[in-house]
């Protein structure tokens, strides 16, 4: 009895130890007399991105303080999180209703925070709007419309384009023309393959990836394909697709058999192996990393138009902030499209992360770069891709809001990899992926 | 049980009576801890299976009854999946598990090096998946990979660099290899320890009686290890069945049922269908687990 006693008395002042640390860590009231003025008000907002790396962490660190030295009384504190776990983080934040003031996104990811309805579409048009639409390239900003209003689902500040880099030196040798048309790109691939000695003319994506979805966007768009009708309803199997397959198909022959994808595509090249690679601006480190940048150079696909796939980095305003906070990220997403610091953002990967800001893609200081110097005009040609920049499943300046899911389940590139690599029937797929793509609709 | 009926139930003294107290308030955080980390997930996503879920909390989850379930039970790649993952469960278990045990008896032998042999068999279960599937695909990779250099170049075994990660037949070889090869040290070291326990008077009172090394093998070593053996099939089993890393990473031919899962709900974040997929996973791998477990006890 007398123990029990003794145990409940040591708990209750445990536990009221516990209550009066909690209490004095409270912070004091201050004194009305002490406090003439009313300090300062300071806002905190949180930026999320996906540049874990501790040089980026750095880079972007300097650009924060940068801006808080200009900006007092905001402080902005930066959420860096891996690539490969971006994904999952974004979707429990969205869960738990804790999504950052500011938050990096892709197009696909834009467009998730859009359909959960946790991002300020209506912000983010206003920082666009203030720095000038004119000022991007026109590309650049029309893939980023939302589906049913004027608005944007994100404020682009840098990203990468995909398109043809081909091997001048090889060019010039056999006097070929630029890989742009399609009877161009055909006749190359033919003329620089000699597979006996593991040379081929041409390498691209096949695997059941999105990647390959992303190869081959360019060459069904440059043949004005559209994924569907104006009531919205799927039409895959239609003859512009169905010539654009064939084209890729007789593309393939020239190329190294089997299921290539972001390895095989971008070894092929750099290795020497192929003459052409359809890649994205990623492969320029690569190619700088080999001295091979001189030789170097860079198409975007033609037939009935001229197509280029890309991919924008965006930067969203949450809705679960207030209103001081809304304006504080909104202050810090128009610095970030500022000169100065676009550039440093931009030259923490240079060639990969491209401005989507006309006057800094024509900037001394952004082509200084030494990897983009030694592209020279074929880095400057680069940016301009975003003007032709064009999405499968985007239509009339609206994208189809199943199209992700489309995206998602393979459908393109579950098609593209049975016709050329298990060789199976065309219209057979076409047909098959028409049928996918309905039921997704439906669903 | 009669004896125990016709007992009559001893009144609990006090004593008993705290000391049950007290062991409920002992066990109590752990039954919490297996509450909150395993029955309200499992509760949680029964439920969720029944609803359109919404990630954002604001937006409720729309009730849809039992329609996840027959979507999933009307698709074929379902089922398909399902066949897959079968047989490429009941091949990975039984080969690992062999190759493990043929690994374990020899390096159970005494020679020279044998600690240095043991720590090089256990590396591929050690190195992360992500680097062995990039050197894998780098051996079979048709312009310099060296399996190719060595069938199609010296050997001039195939005309052309045979597809690989791309012809069904063979992306399953592959893969089964992989796993086997990639999961055996698991099943190497577990049976290792087992042989390591075995007394070693048994062999010498077999081998006075005659016994050869297979009489050995058969009537000491396999009862003595079987138990182990019995556990490694079925937790192995229990893995493979929820398989994706590397079949994923290696090739897209190979649909098993953690692929068909991925590509079928995560990526699309229709998370109420994914929910359904695993209940029904769950209810197809607790009846293998119970159905073992019974034949294991009359056994």
């Amino acid at each position: 009895m007398k123990k029990r006693l003794v145990s409940m008395l040591t708990a209750a002042v445990m536990l009221l130890s516990i209550g009066l640390t909690g209490c004095s860590s409270k912070p004091s009231e201050p004194a009305a007399s002490s406090a003439p003025e009313e300090p300062k008000k300071t806002v905190a907002i949180e930026f999320m991105h996906s540049q874990p790396e501790e040089e980026r962490v750095k880079v972007i660190q300097s650009i924060i303080d940068d801006f808080t030295a200009k900006n007092p009384g905001i402080e902005v504190k930066q959420v860096p999180v891996p690539e490969d776990a971006y994904w999952t983080k974004m979707t429990t934040l969205i869960s738990s209703q804790k999504l950052p003031a500011v938050v990096e996104s892709n197009i696909d990811q834009g467009r998730l925070l859009y359909a959960e309805d946790v991002i300020d579409t209506q912000a983010n048009t206003e920082v666009i709007t203030g720095k000038g639409k004119d000022a991007f390239f026109k590309g650049a900003l029309e893939i980023l419309k939302t589906p049913d209003k004027d608005e944007y689902t994100g404020v682009p500040v840098s990203g990468w384009v995909a398109g043809i880099w081909y091997r001048k030196d090889l060019f010039a040798e056999k006097g070929l023309e630029a890989p742009t048309k399609w009877e161009n790109i055909l006749k190359a691939a033919q003329a620089l393959s000699d597979p006996a000695n593991k040379k081929y003319g041409i390498v691209f994506a096949t695997e059941e990836t999105d990647f390959t979805e992303q190869t081959f966007t360019q060459f069904a768009l440059s043949n004005n394909v559209e994924l569907f009708d104006a009531d919205g309803k799927p039409k895959f199997n239609t003859p512009e697709m169905k010539e654009a397959i064939a084209f890729y198909k007789e593309l393939y022959k020239y190329s190294p058999q089997g299921s290539n994808g972001v390895t095989q595509v971008k070894d092929a090249f750099v290795g020497g192996n192929a003459a052409m690679a359809v890649y994205s601006t990623y492969i320029m480190g690569s190619l700088y990393e080999q001295k091979m940048a001189d030789k170097i150079g860079f198409a975007i696909p033609e037939n009935k138009s001229a197509a280029g796939f890309g991919m924008m980095t965006t930067l969203s305003i949450s809705k679960a902030v207030d209103a001081d906070q809304k304006e504080a990220a909104q202050k810090f997403i128009s610095f970030m499209l500022e000169k100065e610091s676009n550039i440093t953002w931009l030259h923490m990967s240079p060639g990969g992360a491209n401005p989507v800001v006309k006057d800094i893609a024509a900037d001394e200081k952004y082509q200084s770069h030494e990897l983009l110097k030694a592209f020279g005009e074929t880095a400057a040609k680069v940016p301009e891709g975003f003007n032709e920049l064009k999405m499968l499943g985007f239509q009339n300046g609206k994208s189809h809001p199943k199209m992700g899911n489309i995206t998602g389940k393979f459908v393109i590139p579950k098609a593209l990899n049975a016709i050329l690599v298990q060789n199976a029937g065309m219209d057979q797929e076409i047909e098959k992926a028409q049928k996918a793509m309905e039921q997704i609709v439906n669903e | 049980m009669l004896r125990l009926a016709s007992k009559a139930p001893k009144p609990r003294s006090a004593l008993q009576k705290s000391e049950s107290r007290l062991g409920i308030l002992f066990i109590l955080p752990s039954l919490i801890l297996i509450a909150s980390v395993i029955i309200y997930p499992i509760i949680y996503n029964i439920y969720l299976s029944f609803h359109r879920v919404s990630l954002n909390p604001l937006k409720p989850h729309k009730p849809i009854g039992l329609s996840n379930y027959l979507t999933l039970l009307q698709d074929g790649n379902f089922l398909k999946a399902l066949l897959m993952t079968t047989v490429y469960v009941a091949v990975t278990v039984v080969c690992s598990t062999t190759v493990g045990l043929l690994v374990a008896l020899l390096m159970n032998r005494k020679f020279k090096g044998r600690g240095f042999a043991r720590s090089l068999v256990i590396l591929p279960y050690v190195a992360p998946v992500i680097s062995l599937v990039f050197v894998w695909r780098y051996m079979f990779n048709g312009i310099y990979g060296v399996v190719n250099y060595v069938t199609v170049d010296l050997l001039h075994l195939f005309e052309a660099v045979p597809a690989w990660f791309d012809h069904p037949v063979l992306s399953m070889t592959l893969v089964v290899l992989f796993d086997t090869w990639r999961v055996f040290p698991y099943s190497f070291m577990m049976i290792l320890a087992s042989l390591q326990a075995i007394d070693e008077s048994l062999y010498e009172a077999a081998r006075i009686d005659g016994a050869n090394a297979w009489h050995q093998f058969w009537n000491i070593t396999l009862p003595e290890i079987l138990p182990v053996v019995g556990s490694l099939m079925i937790l192995r089993s229990i893995w493979n069945f929820y398989k994706f890393d590397d079949v994923y990473l290696l090739t897209k031919q190979v649909p098993i049922m953690g692929v068909y899962l991925y590509e079928t709900a995560f990526s699309t974040n229709d998370f109420g269908l994914a929910a359904s997929i695993t209940v029904v996973l769950f209810l197809i791998v607790m009846s293998f687990v119970i159905l073992v477990r019974r034949k294991v006890k009359r056994v």
